[in-house]
């Protein structure tokens, strides 16, 4: 790859701003175009050298790696954190204990390392031991509870353990810190949707429904939206009125519109830029959607309207197959 | 396909392109666990009883990357997938874990399974685990594990199936393929449905990735 070395730098400088995991692209970038013109770079050097370092060690490529942990320990003696790359070399390796060594103390000379304590949950992920992880990580919370890093973190090791109630807790955490935050809320409600009681798939279409309120894009919200609103309109539970269970059906059409809104945009724009074979599978694809959300939200009406006699057009609509739920 | 005597033999019978995605599906996200489920031909309604030949896993859809085991996404998959694929059924599901020594089929991948078994058209319903340790470049196995329900209404566990019971269409062909698939980095074109959420523009169905596989 001969992408030449200002666009290289560039597009590490942009994979670093953005946070992006892409290990492979940067190793590469780096040793096809940029480790031979250290010389050229200036004070981003060493950013290079640790983003680098990290995305060696994520692929694989421990030569890459130690070539640029030399130059870094070399530039900062004596620097924790170049201690702690040290330590993370080793778990590249599966030296896991020696890793782990080297964090305890770490943390013992300083109370206030989170990082090295974020990396010892890590060891103990990597090692299979979720509970330990757990419980090590939900110490560390205690004592730095505004870190939304290890909340998400602490969220999926409880998802993995299929904890729906804590995971939920957690989310629930970072939406009272970031109330303005559309992915919170969007997985707040996965969430109490997968949990699949009848209260969990009310609290999932409210979260849906802020979620696309904060960010009338996010597809998954959009998705959410349409599958918990016709959960609610066909819900048998006692609880529920047949005023709210028609409400829930407007809801999800009108989230089945806009799905089948943005899909017809995505497959016009793709129509535009591609062939004509690519372009009429898309736009099938796309119409298929569009109806499918259509028939989904479709399919609500009918059963809303079931339990209430006075509200007879919504009864006329041909009822779709139920679509399956699992 | 070549009915050889091995092929004849077996349970299932994978084509390439399935098993291509599979495996560009877990190199694209070494760092987190993948799932996807496995397409075949639906059966049509006059074909005598078939359940002696081997069912022919055509293709597969790559699905999650992240957070498999929250169900709204899933069955959102599940949908469009009945809808676009309306010749084809769901017969199987696969999944590669994150760590790389976890070879357990268990968990929730598990249960994904076996609701796809339940309610596949074709007799048998195929799980395959991908096996983490054996991907390598040099591509001289194939780098899959395969499970299946013992009969259904039973103890609904899990039992490992012998390599015999599952065979790959021409398998040497298929490691060459692969082999340059990885080194070309194919994998970094490979859409999955977590992938077509971000953007909905990208095609989940892969077919210009089927058109280079097959070529």
């Amino acid at each position: 790859m001969d992408l030449g070395f200002q666009k290289a730098c560039a597009e590490l400088k942009r994979i670093r701003e953005e946070g992006v995991r892409d290990s492979e692209r940067v190793v590469d970038l780096w040793c096809d175009c940029v480790s031979r013109y250290t010389n050229r770079l200036g004070d981003e050097k060493w950013a290079l050298y640790e983003q680098v370092f990290i995305s060696a060690l994520d692929c694989g490529r421990l030569e890459a790696a130690d070539a640029c942990l030399v130059q870094l320990s070399r530039q900062f003696p004596n620097s924790q954190r170049i201690r702690r790359y040290e330590a993370m070399r080793l778990e590249a390796e599966d030296n896991l204990d020696a890793a782990t060594e080297i964090y305890k103390k770490m943390y013992e000379t300083d109370k206030l390392d989170s990082l090295s304590r974020k990396r010892l949950v890590a060891v103990l992920k990597a090692r299979g031991r979720s509970v330990e992880a757990i419980k090590e990580l939900t110490s560390y919370l205690k004592d730095f509870c505004t870190d939304f890093e290890a909340w998400l973190e602490l969220s999926e090791l409880y998802l993995n353990e299929c904890d729906y109630k804590k995971a939920a807790f957690c989310m629930e955490e970072l939406i009272l810190s970031n109330p303005h935050h559309h992915l919170y809320h969007q997985r707040y409600a996965e969430i109490k949707y997968t949990e699949g009681t009848t209260e969990s798939m009310e609290l999932a279409k409210s979260y849906f429904a802020q979620a696309v309120r904060l960010n009338p894009n996010n597809m998954r919200a959009l998705f959410g939206l349409l599958l918990a609103a016709g959960n609610c309109a066909s819900s048998t539970n006692k609880s529920s009125t047949s005023a709210s269970r028609r409400e829930s059906a407007r809801l999800a059409q009108w989230a089945a519109a806009q799905v089948a809104e943005r899909y017809r945009a995505a497959g016009s724009k793709a129509a535009k830029f591609t062939t004509s074979n690519s372009s009429n599978s898309s736009d099938a694809a796309s119409s298929d959607v569009a109806t499918l959300a259509l028939q989904l939200s479709l399919c609500c009406s009918p059963t809303a309207a079931a339990g209430d006699a006075s509200s007879p057009s919504q009864g006329q609509q041909q009822p779709a197959s139920n679509p399956p739920m699992l | 396909i070549v009915y050889t005597k091995i092929v004849v033999m077996s349970q299932f019978l994978v084509e390439p392109l399935a098993v291509a995605k599979i495996v560009l599906h877990a190199c694209k996200y070494p760092h987190t666990a993948v799932n996807g489920v496995l397409l075949a031909e639906k059966p049509s309604p006059d074909s005598s009883n078939s359940s002696s030949k081997p069912i022919v896993i055509c293709n597969t859809v790559p699905l999650f990357h992240s957070n498999l085991n929250l169900a709204p996404m899933l069955e959102a998959a599940l949908m469009q997938i009945e809808a676009t694929y309306k010749n084809y059924a769901i017969v199987g599901y696969y999944q590669a874990n994150e760590l790389l020594n976890d070879a357990s089929p268990e968990g929730v991948g598990a249960h994904i399974y076996q609701k796809i078994a339940e309610n596949s058209p074709l007799p048998r319903s195929l799980y395959i685990l991908v096996d983490n340790k054996a991907i390598d470049r040099k591509c001289s196995t194939i780098p899959l594990i395969y499970y299946q329900r013992k009969e259904a209404g039973q103890s609904q566990k899990l039992e490992r199936l012998p390599n015999s019971a599952v065979a790959i269409d021409d398998e040497e062909d298929c490691l060459e393929t692969l082999a340059n698939l990885l080194v070309r980095q194919a994998y970094r074109s490979l859409v999955d449905f977590d992938n077509h959420l971000d953007d909905i523009g990208l095609d989940w169905t892969n077919s210009r990735l089927a058109e280079q596989i097959r070529n």
